[in-house]
Parts: C-alpha cells; structure tokens; sequence
C-alpha cells in the first residue's frame, strides 16, 4: 500500500508529516473561524432583518451602521483585508502569523459573506407568518427565535453551506501569507519545489472536502423543507 | 363589545400620502358576527388591524370589553384599564395582553410550514407557564372543536387550503379568546371550503358566544353568516346597519352594486350592456326589491290585472336571509304612461321597493 501511495505520489509520502500538520491546521482555521463566522454573521443578519424599516424592531440607526460597515467589509478583496488586519490581528491575538494570525482577518473576511446570506435567508420567511406570530401576542424574541430562525432552517442550512465552501477558499488564501495549512503546503512544497503531485493531491482534497460539505448541506436542506428535522408523533 | 371611535390613520410615502381611513366609528356588540366590505384598498384591512394594533391608528380609540381602552392622541398612544382608573403610556405588555384576548386569522392561513398542526396550535400556548400536559390536551380539545381530529402529527403542506383554515382558527382560539378577527379568510378557498369554514364560524360564535369581525369582498359571505354589515370606501364607512336592512334597501351606489352582484340582479346591467332584445321595447324597465310584509303577495299578477297593463319578468330572485325571505324581480311595465305611473304608486305603498332603470 505504502509503496503504491509512494509510486503514485512520492513527494507527498515524503511529506507525510508536513502534510498532515497543513490538513490540520486548514481544519483549525476553518473550524475557529467558521464557528465564529456562524455566531456573528448570525447576529449581524438578524439585526439587520429585525431592525430594517418594517421590521419588528425597526431602528434606523442599527439597521444603516450594520448595513454600512458589512457593504464596507465585503467590498475589500481578501488579500487586501489580510495585510490592512495585520496591526488590529497583533493587537487581538498577539500575533499576525500562523492559525491564530489568520482567524482575524478569515472572520473579518467571512462574517459580511455570511451576514448577507443570512438576511437573504430570513427575508425569504413570510411576513404573514410574523403578522400572525404577532397577532398571537408573541414577544420579539419568540419571533426571532420560533418564526425567523425556524422558518428559514433549510435555507439557512443552504448558505452555511456556502460560506463554509467559501471560508475553505479563504483559509487557502490566507495560507500565502503564511497562516499555514494546504493552501501554503501545496505552494510552499508544490508549486515552488516543482512537486506537481503535491498540488493534485491538495486539489484532491479539497475537492472531497468541498463536495462532502455540499453533499451534506443538500441533503439536510431537502430533510427539513416543509417539515421539522426531528419528527415526533402525538398520541 | 369593541367600540373604534374617530379612527384615523395615513400613510406616508416620499412622494404621497395615502389616507387608509378618516374618522371611521364602529360598534360590534358581543356574540355578533360583524361584516366589512369593501373593495380592495377601501380601507378595511388597515381597520381590522387597528383593533389588534398591528396597525397603529394616527388618531382615535379603541375600546375593547374586558381589556379597556386605548387612545391616541397626539402621536401617542395610552392605555386606560377597564375598570377606570389612571391612563398610561401603552407598552408592549399591554399589547401582548390585548392581543391574547383576540384571535386572528388570514387569507394565507399563516401557519408555521415547519411544524405539524400540533405544534401550530401549540404555539401561543407555548412559554406561558402551561406545562406540556396542559398543552397537549388543549390542543387536543380545540382540534376536536374544528374537527380535524386526524391530522394532528400533519404537516401544512399535507393539508388542504379548508384544512389550513381549520388549523389556523383552532390555533387563533388556543387562548379562549372572546372576539375572532377574519380578514378575507375564505378568499383563497374553493366554494365547498368556504362554505364550511363560514359554517364552522357560525357555529363557533352560536357555541362559544365568539364576536366576529371579518372582512371580506364578498357580499355572499357577509349574507351567509353576519348579523350587521359596514361597508367601506375610500377610507370611510359609507354605509352601516342591520343586515337584512342593508340587503333589502340599500342608500349608497357602492352598497347598490355588492348587493347586486351577490342576488344575481347584477346581470340586469349585462343585458343593458349587451342590448339584450328581450329589453327591445319602450316600456319602463324597473327593478323590484320585496321584504318580509310584501315576498308572499301575487303583486305582479294582481298589478297586471287592476291597471290592465303588461308585466314582462325579466329577471327574478327570491333568497332566505336570517331566516327571512329577500325576493327581487326586474319586469318590463308595458302600457299607458299614466298607468305605469299608477302601478309604481301602487307597488311602492305595498311596501315594494321600486327603482326604474334608465336605459342608456
């Protein structure tokens, strides 16, 4: 086995341990920031649709500051976010490199992505349905909570998948600039070392990782459309 | 009893304001079934969401029995408890209170997709100190009050539009409230659903001594189930009473029209329209409306007869409206222009409402 995996790719079973250190800390940065991505985006997107005009908790000046530093955010090119962050990413984490350099600016990166997404998403709920919530006496939180959040679950479902499809692209991408992970593995060792089987095994992946994500996403999009995921009979 | 008084309320765009409803009064007693109609953007929804304050009226108040009275005036809106007492600033717990006393349902039925027609009734009794068991057997109860009994672990998108309905008046009921508010709530339904969800409506109001007040286009539902109708235009009520008052002699143009179109007398203005040839002579033309005192009397034979003229039916209608019957008939009066005159008289005095249809 091990000498079929070497004849097939023999610079990346000479990095074995390289390379395992590179898919765990794409795994780290992706794992922190995205966690972090999903809390704040989260946040940020209910803000935005509970406090727009109209909404159930209309506040004009919430809803522009939100509004404005989110366009803002989205409209810098990730590369450029990466070293314009690095003092505020020393100032937070202590440094500008490695894992914990790169979750910085990956949250800064993603969280706008996300925010949108999200508004998107929960503007896709009926307002009839918040009408009626609101007509039952429900409290704001319950409507955020039992309409919005609950409304929206398999779309929701559908633009976590997107970002973190996404957040992959910008872990590799903060991987140039020296976070580490696959994406500087497969230009460190791959590219400028002419290993090509480095870059395909990296490309591979990715790629499985990628479709895993969406596989899943899909599949738990179509499970909770028109019904709740965990389906408990009465009686 | 709900008593709205000097409503108001404007919209304000960039570039217009829209009057939805000026100085608009209404009194729906408790145990009515309260009618308001009206043509889209006459204003009817905006004031069935002033009761429940989904929509906050620019002026007036809103007296509700068992919850008191909410007023406002200049920009602000007060709460004073029905037992007197001193007026407050009105807040989000008196809101919440008031909205628990009134039920509500709409045109798209507005259930929860995601949960079953448990869960859906379940949710305004859901975090209100009621434990599951409670719960449970309310839900239960109220599934059994629409008769829907069946369908409790279904999904909405399993049901169809009368049984959404069904799902959504069970859940508009969940807190006992005492008054039901229904905007267009048969409007998306095929006649067969509309039919019995009005049924169900009435027999919730007779059951449970329910006030409703709904909101409709339609004239055929406001005979089927209301005991008094308002009918609005333009932001006004134009038009108020006694249903069967209402339907037997209607004031305004509009009341004139949702009349006709639900009695099928309507169709008098398609054959004028269309130059029918069985209008195709010169003799008046005149739409007849008998009450209660004057349905049972053979007056057409018996004017034909007396004043020895010829009455031509042209188009006839007789309907059951709380219990008593509605009859309209639209005939030709052929003869002398005296005696036409003279068969009028005679009619009206018989306590027919007469009307002659000018032709042109």
């Amino acid at each position: 086995m091990a000498e079929w995996l070497a004849s097939i790719m023999p610079n990346v079973m000479a990095y074995t341990d390289k390379f395992a250190d590179s898919c765990l800390a794409t795994a780290q940065m992706f794992l922190i920031a995205g966690g972090l991505t999903f809390v704040f985006g989260a946040v940020f997107g209910i803000l935005l649709t509970v406090t727009r005009p109209g909404g159930i908790a209309e506040n004009r000046v919430v809803y522009r500051i939100v509004d404005l530093v989110t366009n803002i955010f989205r409209s810098i090119p990730f590369v450029i976010l990466l070293i314009f962050l690095i003092p505020l990413t020393r100032l937070i984490v202590g440094t500008a490199i490695g894992v914990k350099g790169a979750i910085v600016p990956l949250v800064f990166g993603a969280v706008p992505f996300f925010t949108r997404q999200v508004e998107v998403a929960l503007a896709g709920v009926d307002p009839g349905k918040v009408e009626a919530a609101t007509a039952m006496g429900s409290s704001k939180l319950g409507i955020i909570f039992r309409v919005y959040l609950h409304e929206a679950v398999p779309d929701l479902i559908r633009v976590v998948t997107v970002t973190a499809i996404s957040l992959i692209g910008l872990t590799t991408m903060a991987g140039a600039v020296g976070a580490g992970g696959i994406g500087s593995f497969a230009i460190n060792y791959g590219q400028n070392l002419h290993h090509q089987d480095i870059v395909n095994v990296c490309v591979v992946v990715l790629l499985v990782f990628v479709s895993l994500l969406q596989t899943i996403g899909n599949t738990l999009a179509r499970r909770t459309t028109n019904r709740a995921l965990f389906h408990k009979n009465i009686k | 009893m709900i008593e709205l008084s000097h409503i108001s309320k404007t919209y304000v765009a960039p570039d217009k304001k829209v009057i939805a409803l000026e100085d608009v009064n209404i009194r729906v007693e408790a145990g009515q079934v309260y009618g308001i109609v009206g043509y889209s953007g006459a204003g009817k929804s905006t004031l069935v969401r002033c009761i429940n304050f989904l929509e906050r009226p620019d002026a007036g108040s809103i007296r509700i029995d068992g919850f008191g009275t909410i007023e406002v005036r200049g920009g602000n809106a007060f709460y004073t408890p029905e037992s007197g007492g001193q007026s407050v600033r009105l807040t989000e717990t008196h809101l919440k209170a008031l909205r628990r006393d009134l039920g509500m349902i709409f045109q798209h039925f507005n259930l929860l997709d995601r949960d079953t027609v448990f869960n859906n009734i379940a949710y305004p009794l859901k975090y209100t100190g009621r434990s599951k068991e409670e719960i449970r057997s309310r839900v239960l109860e109220l599934l059994e009050l629409v008769d829907l009994s069946d369908k409790v672990n279904a999904y909405p998108s399993e049901l169809s539009g009368g049984q959404k309905q069904r799902v959504a008046i069970a859940r508009a009921l969940a807190n006992n409230p005492k008054i039901l508010l229904s905007d267009e709530a048969t409007s998306a339904l095929d006649p067969d659903a509309t039919e019995s969800i009005l049924k169900l409506l009435k027999d919730l109001n007779r059951k449970l001594n329910l006030t409703i007040v709904l909101i409709t286009h339609e004239m055929a539902v406001v005979k089927s189930i209301c005991d008094r109708v308002a009918v609005m235009e333009n932001g006004h009520v134009v038009e108020e009473g006694d249903v069967y008052e209402v339907f037997s002699n209607p004031q305004q143009a509009i009341t004139k029209k949702f009349v006709n179109t639900s009695s099928g007398m309507g169709q008098i203005n398609r054959l004028i329209r269309e130059n029918s040839s069985v209008l195709n002579s010169d003799a008046t033309l005149v739409q007849c409306t008998f009450s209660k005192d004057s349905v049972g009397e053979a007056l057409v034979s018996d004017v034909s007869r007396r004043f020895g003229v010829n009455v031509n039916i042209i188009l006839g209608n007789v309907e059951l409206l709380r219990g008593n019957p509605l009859g309209g008939l639209v005939v030709l009066i052929d003869g002398e222009e005296e005696k036409r005159r003279a068969v009028i008289e005679y009619l009206r005095a018989h306590d027919v409402r007469v009307e002659v249809i000018e032709r042109g």
